[in-house]
Parts: structure tokens; sequence; C-alpha cells
């Protein structure tokens, strides 16, 4: 059988082009397929126990237990001393190389592989390796994910992405669309797109869930210190509220919404039990102050870690914030709901046929 | 289970201690001290002997029967000793030791372990972390305060410990005796509910006094009150009801103080007496521990002082009291004992210059009369004045007669003497009069109490398949808030009218519907997202016709994304336009001491500015319902004045104990508002209009 690549894009960064992936090659997997997975070009590598790594390689990776070494999964990483070099010119050449052949080695005896582009569209042109060069340079369709904003975005984003990509476009996967949107993406904004020769092989629904952030996340984000439940560090925080009322309002303000994180003063005691009364994944207490006793014994009992950082309430929401619906997909939770909505929504056949030679 | 707590025939002391100062030495000097009858086994591997007791090394070796327990270890070692002490067949256990769930989670899983030790064995553990109990009959002083209280038939338990001496200490000059003295700590395992129980049927327990700072199941405890409450008063102060002492509460025992006003419906409900301080306490435990209640609320005052008669009377009158009508009989026989210028109408002025014996024939006229409930009798000291006689008349006629009779002998070196005549003949003497009238509002209430007839719970059947329905939609949707679309349904399932509407998605369907309906119509914007739809300008009202009808379902679209972008929208919910009729507003709020509370008051300015509601606990009597309707200040309007037809009462408090059972059978409810309930007037019903809820998770 000839192997088939499939090279995922997106117009803007945090698009879903990972959770894609994953589900992808978790069905054909199951399915018995041989698949691999490569991301030819890294923008944001991380430092991880003492070496650069792509975050998502390394998941996907583990998550369907690939034997292909790390750097050829991912040979080109972005680094900022990579980038000074190349600014300071000559040199950079090599990449293309390094990709091509790394791909082609990947490739082999594989059924199915997929490679995720770069933040965006926008992304790689410093070194010729922008979603269209790639595509020319491996000879790979690009399937595009283009989230929904507003009704206007969706279409021009798309068609945005055919100028850029001309024939190696494969279709598209219009994902996040609020429930109420949903009908007027399916009867009208889909048959035009359709009509103008691109496929749409998905419109998935917005799902909150997807968007959370995990207790480690906030933690991460904000530096702070677990004092307990450390067994519940990997819970989704789908909300973030403050508490800095009186006691009875916050009762009633914190019933409002499940699945959340309560940031407040480390000083009240009060607002930090009401919480704990009501649906609560995690306690953030700022001003580097300690809960009480009973409330640490209160929360391990209830399984919600307490985050202490140094911050003042503001700076902690500002930085919260600032990651809440771009966090990594990295959750067997969110992988799952993640893959129910694909079967429900994605033509696969389709898409198959698509990628037949 | 209790009585080998209060009354044991022997007990082992774990953890006694050779060294005066030491905690372990101090409680088995307590209990050596106040005469403790059984056997005493103080338990220490590395003594012989203490306090010239034979001193064994475990509970094993000791080979005798033990009834009681006080466990004084370091916090590690006392589940241990716990398991122990059931295996050993021993019925109560005191754990004075402290450094459970107060130091965090570790401490809290050894509390709640050795709280289920003790529950699977059929074992009392009273604490950890309090300060132990005294029993003045037994006699029993397992505790670590400074003093045995003076024998009497008082009962008091405190959620601090250190309150209890500080209240024990001040009862000796008060001269106030208590039976049973209770410091409950941590609460692993007994609590308010199993002492109220106890002391319910305890022949020498008449009055109970509680400092509280929490309740551990707020529905247990209204239970256990209101059958205590029907056969012996229950005061109780209740601390932490400010936003700052709610705070103070939550970090002394790690759990939300419950709302004030949640507290003052339960307490009024289960017809617990309310004390502000201390000093209300020992006021009102004074006169009802000593005192028989009064036959009525008339209140008659004797007084030797013009003033502090006229501060009496406003006092009476203030409190909700009367001043009492003495009989024609009464006063003519005062103005024929009594000297001219004397006051012969209550309050009875006797003169400044009054000698024991008017105070003699005064008091023993009004005893007489039998519109007279309670007597104040006020003595200043003048010159002339008989203190110390008078005094004696007075404890002589409060021996003897079963009126009910309170001093107030104002002054300090001059009416000593007196007083402390007073108090040792069971007269309670208060400095003002106000005081002495807040206790008489305390006795008055509790006899009103122990009449009032047993009250019985409203049943409503309330289909729930329609409501879990609503319920499980919106949790679908990840929401908890359900907006006026699904109260509407839930409100309908559970039998209050709603006017004729429907969620049209288009204006077509609106002009259809309003059409078929008739006009005037109100459209509201029909979102998950969207609570506060007036907020936002999500409503019209008065819509008169088809055209109306599409420009406001566009105008209310527009305005609602213009606000949020990002919203749902599920169309325009519209509606029968209602006119005329009261608007009232109907609610819930679950408190987390005491589960539902509802709040009834009118709509409107009346909520909004004047905080004019009545709150009680469901489940609801059908007279509580009626007492909401009669309690607010606004009432009367309910009830028609100056013209106004009389509202259709019956139908308001139907729903309120419809709502009442709705919340009671549905505990996921923790909010409900409706916000505007009409109520037309007698025989026309009520509507419910506006109405929101909040569920939860689970």
């Amino acid at each position: 059988m000839k192997q088939k690549s499939i090279y995922i894009t997106s117009t803007q960064t945090f698009a879903g082009k990972s959770a894609l992936c994953t589900a992808l090659l978790r069905r054909y997997k199951a399915k018995g397929l041989n698949v691999g997975y490569m991301k030819p070009l890294s923008s944001t590598p991380t430092f991880m126990e003492k070496q650069v790594v792509d975050e998502d390689t390394l998941f996907i990776r583990e998550q369907l237990e690939l034997p292909d070494p790390l750097d050829l999964m991912a040979p080109v990483l972005l680094t900022d001393q990579k980038i000074k070099s190349i600014l300071a010119g000559p040199g950079g050449e090599e990449d293309a190389t390094k990709i091509k052949t790394g791909f082609e080695q990947l490739s082999r005896e594989k059924d199915l592989v997929l490679l995720e582009g770069g933040g965006s569209l926008k992304e790689g042109w410093l070194l010729g390796l922008a979603p269209p060069q790639i595509s020319a340079l491996l000879h790979v369709m690009e399937l595009v994910i283009v989230p929904y904003e507003s009704d206007l975005q969706v279409v021009d984003d798309t068609l945005t992405a055919y100028r850029h990509l001309g024939d190696a476009m494969l279709g598209t996967v219009i994902n996040r669309v609020p429930g109420h949107k949903l009908g007027y993406i399916q009867e009208l904004v889909a048959p035009f797109i359709e009509k103008r020769g691109i496929q749409v092989f998905a419109i998935l629904p917005r799902q909150r869930i997807l968007y959370a952030a995990s207790v480690e996340e906030i933690q991460e984000g904000l530096g702070g210190e677990v004092i307990c439940a450390h067994d519940h560090l990997n819970e989704l925080v789908e909300h973030l509220m403050v508490g800095a009322m009186g006691v009875e309002s916050a009762l009633t303000y914190f019933r409002r919404k499940a699945n959340k994180a309560v940031i407040t003063g480390g000083d009240r005691p009060d607002i930090q039990i009401a919480a704990l009364e009501t649906s609560t994944k995690c306690l953030i207490l700022t001003g580097n102050l300690k809960p009480n006793p009973l409330i640490i014994g209160k929360a391990e009992e209830a399984g919600v870690p307490i985050i202490i950082t140094k911050y003042d309430t503001m700076t902690a929401v500002d930085i919260i914030e600032s990651f809440f619906g771009k966090t990594r997909f990295h959750q067997e939770r969110k992988i799952t709901q993640f893959e129910t909505l694909l079967e429900e929504s994605m033509d696969f056949e389709r898409l198959e046929r698509a990628i037949s030679p | 289970m209790l009585g080998s707590l209060f009354s044991p025939d022997s007990v082992a002391v774990i953890g006694a201690s050779r060294t005066p100062g030491k905690l372990g030495h101090a409680v088995l000097k307590n209990i050596v001290d106040c005469g403790f009858k059984g056997p005493v086994y103080p338990v220490n591997p590395a003594a012989r002997e203490i306090l010239g007791l034979r001193c064994y090394p475990d509970l094993d070796s000791i080979g005798e029967r033990i009834d009681l327990a006080v466990i004084m270890i370091p916090a590690a070692r006392v589940p241990e000793a716990v398991s122990d002490c059931a295996r050993r067949g021993v019925k109560a256990v005191v754990v004075i030791s402290a450094g459970f769930r107060e130091t965090g989670h570790d401490g809290l899983v050894a509390e709640k372990e050795m709280a289920r030790i003790a529950s699977e064995n059929n074992m009392a553990l009273l604490g950890p972390n309090c300060l132990g109990l005294i029993n003045t009959r037994t006699p029993l002083n397992a505790s670590f305060a400074g003093a045995m209280p003076l024998k009497g038939n008082i009962s008091l338990m405190s959620q601090s410990g250190a309150l209890c001496t500080a209240i024990l200490d001040m009862s000796f000059e008060r001269k106030l005796g208590f039976s049973s003295f209770v410091s409950l700590g941590n609460k692993a395992q007994l609590n308010e509910v199993d002492f109220l129980d106890y002391w319910s049927n305890d022949p020498d327990t008449k009055v109970v006094l509680a400092y509280l700072e929490g309740i551990s199941d707020g529905g247990k405890f209204m239970k256990a009150a209101r059958t205590f409450t029907r056969k012996k008063p229950l005061i109780a102060i209740k601390a932490g009801v400010t936003n700052a002492g709610s705070k103070a509460v939550s970090s002394h025992t790690g759990s939300l103080a419950g709302s004030e006003r949640a507290y003052e419906a339960a307490f009024k409900q289960a017809g617990v007496i309310r004390a502000e301080s201390v000093a209300d306490l020992f006021d009102m435990a004074s006169s009802l521990v000593n005192q028989p209640l009064p036959g009525n609320d008339q209140i008659a005052v004797v007084t030797n002082a013009g003033g502090p008669g006229i501060m009496a009377t406003d006092a009476i009158e203030r409190a909700g009291l009367r001043l009492a009508n003495l009989s024609q009989e009464t006063m003519k026989r005062l103005a024929a004992e009594l000297p001219g210028a004397a006051s012969v109408i209550n309050p009875v002025d006797v003169l400044g210059d009054a000698l024991a014996e008017r105070y003699r024939l005064a008091l023993d006229a009004l005893i007489d009369d039998r519109n007279v409930g309670a007597i104040i009798v006020i003595l200043t000291p003048q010159i002339m004045t008989q203190v110390e006689e008078t005094a004696r008349v007075v404890a002589s006629r409060s021996e003897k007669q079963a009126k009910t009779i309170l001093a107030c002998f104002m002054g300090k070196p001059h009416v000593e003497a007196g007083i402390r005549i007073l108090n040792d003949n069971r007269v309670p003497n208060y400095a003002i009069p106000e005081r002495a009238v807040i206790s008489l509002k305390a006795m008055v209430c509790q006899k009103k109490r122990q009449e009032r007839p047993k009250r019985r719970i409203t049943r409503i059947t309330i289909p729930r398949k329609p409501i879990k329905e609503v319920f499980d939609g919106a949790r679908e949707r990840g929401q908890l808030e359900i907006g006026e679309t699904g109260a509407q349904k839930v409100l309908e399932a559970c039998g209050i009218p709603t006017p004729a509407s429907r969620l049209c998605r288009t204006p077509d369907e609106a002009v259809k519907f309003a059409e078929d309906i008739g006009y005037p119509v109100v459209l509201k914007i029909a979102s998950p997202d969207i609570l506060h739809k007036t907020d936002i300008g999500g409503v019209k009202t008065g819509v008169t016709g088809s055209q109306e009808v599409r420009d406001s379902f566009d105008l209310l679209v527009l305005r609602t994304l213009r606000y949020m972008p990002d919203v749902e929208i599920w169309g325009c919910l519209v509606q029968k336009q209602v006119e005329g009729g009261t608007e009232t507003i109907l609610g819930m709020n679950r408190d987390p001491q005491f589960g539902p509370l509802i709040m009834f008051g009118l709509g409107g300015i009346y909520v909004e500015a004047l905080k004019d509601v009545a709150f009680r606990i469901a489940p609801l009597s059908r007279r509580d319902a009626r007492q909401m309707i009669e309690e607010i200040r606004s009432s009367r309007l309910l009830y028609g004045v100056r013209g106004r037809p009389r509202s259709d009462i019956d139908a308001l408090e139907d729903a309120i104990l419809r709502i009442s059972q709705l919340v009671t059978d549905f505990p996921e409810i923790v909010e409900l508002d409706i916000n505007r309930l009409v109520v037309f007037p007698e025989g026309q019903g009520v509507t419910g209009l506006d109405m929101r809820m909040v569920i939860t998770g689970q």
C-alpha cells in the first residue's frame, strides 16, 4: 500500500492542529494502520529535562507509542539561537534537506503520516519553510483548520488559505462553531466554500471543555506552589472566578459556574470555604499567604488543589487569562471528547478518498 | 450512650501526669477533688502512683470495668487509645487532646477515624480539642476548668472551651447553678443535637444555654430544638453574624458561619431564644431557671422611683409586651392602702419614701390580680429606703406565689445587701429595668412556644419528570443557571400559574403566536447566557401589533449581540402581558447550614429599597406561609387598604407552600427567584413572571 500523508495546518495559532493529529492518528492506528507523525518545523520548542524539544511531538510520540526517534519527528527547532544565526546569514539551506530526508526515512513502511504545521500560514517564511513551501518540498496536500470567530472571518480565512496553497489545499475543517451558529455555517457558509472548490470535511461545534486549562497548567503559568491535593492536578478548569466580596454574595456567585478555579486572598477563609462548598477544581490564593490548616484539610478531603502565588489578585487574573483557551491538548479527557466530536461530525470517507492517489 | 458520659461509674484518665501544672495532672485532680464517688484509674506507663491513686501502665492492666475514659495524650497516639477503649468496652470517651482537624488534613483523617471507631462500637465521643465536661450531680469534673460550678439546673454547651471557663467564673457572682457543662470541641462525633436530645429528658436540666459558631447539621438541629423547646427553654448565642465575624468563624471552625437571616428564621421556627451577648445569656437564664413562666404577656411594675418606672414602661412596649391593665378591684385596693400621692395605675409608684411595708401591700395586690402575668419590682436607694427588708418581702412573695417576679434594685453599694438576699432566694435582679424586660420577653416567648399547637408540614405532590428534564437539559449544556424558559416549565409543573408564552425562533413565529394569544404581548430575549434581561434592554413590554412584534424581535437580538457578541441566542420568548395585580417576590437561597431559606416580600421598591421581606426555612407549614405574608411591614397593602381590594392571600399562601415543596423535593436547586409573583384580587389567583434558578452540577 502506498503511504498517504496529510499536512495539517491552520489559519491561526491554537486552532486545534495537535488535537486533530492525535485523534486521526489514534483512529487509524486502532484500525491497524502503521502511522507516523512529524512536525517539520517547530516554532515554539521548550526546554525539558536538559534538552530542547517540541512538546506536541513528545506528547504524540508517547500517546501513540511511536518508535521513531524524536529528532526525526521534529527535525528543525526554531530556537532563539537559530533565528539569530539565520538573520545573520548565510546558511539555513540544510534545514530543508534535513526535513526532506527525515520525512523520507520516517514515512518508509508507514501507511499514514500526519505532518503538523506551525502556528499559522504566516509562519516559516524566514527559513523558506512556510506551509506552501513545505507542501511543495514534500509533495503533500494540506488540510487547513479554520477556527470560527465570526461569520465573515470563517469565509475570508478559508479563501485566504486557498489563495496561498492553491491546489495543494486538500480542504478544510471548520472548528469551534458556537451551537447557535452551527445551522448557519452548515446551511450557508459550507456550501459557499464548497462551490469555490474547497472541500469541507468537518464542522466541529465549540465545546468548553476543550479550551479548559488543567490545574497544573495554571500552576505552571503562575509559578506558584501547590500545597494540597497533588493528585488532582490534571483536573480541568473551565471558568475563572474572583472572590472579593462578602461571604453570602460569594456563595451565590460561585454557585453559578461548575469546574472553576477561584482566585481569592490568602486572608479570606470565608471565601475559601464558600468556594469549596461549590463545584471548584482549584483554589488560587494570592499574596503568598498560606491558608488556615482547617481549610487545607478540607480542600485535601474534597480533592481541590490550593495554589499559593506571590502575585496580587489582579496580576494573577491577568496571567491566567492570557493563557486560558490557549492551552495544550495533552489530557486524556480532552482527547476522548474531541474524538467523539470528530466521529459525529467528520466525513472520514471523503477524507480518505481525497488522499487516495 | 450519654448517660455514661455524664454519670459514669468509673473513670480512666489516659495521660494522667505527676507534674502539677500539666494538663494530665489538672484534669485528674479535678476528678478527684470534685468528689467523684466511683473508682478513678490514672493511666501512665511511667508512674506508679499519682495523687495517691494507683497508676496503670495501660488500659488492659486495669482489669475492672471502665465506663468513661478521659484522653489527653499527644494527638498521634489518640486514635490508638480510642481504639483500645472500644476494645475494652469503655462506654464513653472525652478527648481533650488537640491537634486534629485544626492542624490540616492528617488531623482531619485521624479525627474521622476515631469518630468511626467510636460509632461502630456504640461508644460516645466528646471532642477532640475540648475543655472536657462537668456534671454537678454525679459529681464529675472531667475538665481543666479552674473550678466546679454551683449546683443547679442550667446545662451549658459551648463551641468555645475558653468561653466555658469565663461563664463558669462569672456564674458565681450571679449565684447561678449548673447541672452540666460541656465543651463541644471539634464535634467529631457528638454535637449539639446529641446533647439537646439528652437534656430534653434530663430531670436535672431546666434550661439549656448554648454558644454556637456553626451547626453540624441544620436540619437535625431544628428538629431536635423543636422538640426540646416544647418542654424547656433553649437560649443560644450565635456568633459570627457580621461579615467580619463570619470570617473569624471560618478560621476558627473551618466552616461557613451561615447567614444571619437563616439563623434568625431557624431559631424563630424552632423556638430557640436568641441571646446577643453573654450578659443576655445570664439575664435570661437566671429568670428562666429561677422563676415560673408568666401567665400572660401583661407586665406590672412596682417602683419607688418615677423615672425608672417610665423607662420600664417604654421597654415593655418596645419589646412587644403589654403594660398590664390592672383590674378595678386592684386599683381600689391600692388606693385604699397606699398614700394619696401614690400612683395606683400601672406602673404602680409607691413613692420615694416607701418602706418595705408599702412594697408588700402593692405586691400582694398585684399578685392577686389575674390580669397581671409578671411583676417587675424596682427599687432605688433613698435615705429611708429599707433595702434588705424590701428584698425579704420580695423574696417571700416569690417563694410562696406562682407569679413571675423579677427585681430591679438599682445602684451599687447601697443595694448590694438586698441583691444578695434576692439572689439567695431565687429572685433574679437586674441592674436596669430594660434588662429585666429582655428576660421577661424571653419568658413570654417560651410560654407561647410551649402552648403553641404542634405544627404540621403541608405536603403537596409535585411531578418529578418534567422538572428533572429541565435540569438535565441545562447540565448537558454545561449550565447551572436556568433562565426564564426553563424556570417557567418548572413553575408550571409545580402548579404555579404563568402567563401563556412560547419560545419563538423567528420573527414570523413570534407574530403567529402573538396573534394566537392576543395583544398586548411582551417579548423577552431568550438566551442561556443572559439572565438579567432587563439590564441589557432585552425586554419589550406592551407590544400591540404584528409590525411591532417584528421590530421588537430584531431590536432585542441586536441589543443582546451588542452587549455580548459571543452570546448564544435561542430567539425571543413571547408572553401574554399581565396587567393589574400587586407585585410580590418569592425566592429561595440554600443556606450552607440550614438548607432552603424561603424569602417573601412585596416586589419592586419594597424589596429593593426597604428590604421588607420575611424568611423561613423550608419545609413550611401552612401557618408558616401565612405568617410570612403577615410579617412583612407592607402586608396591609395585600390585605386591602384605602380602597385597594384585598389580594388573593390564599393563592399567595399556596404558591409559597408549593415553592417550599419544590425546593424540599429537589435539593439540587440552590437558588430560585420569582421576581414578580403577581397577586390578583381575592379569588383571582397569582401569576409567576421573571423567574430564574441555579442548580448544582450533580
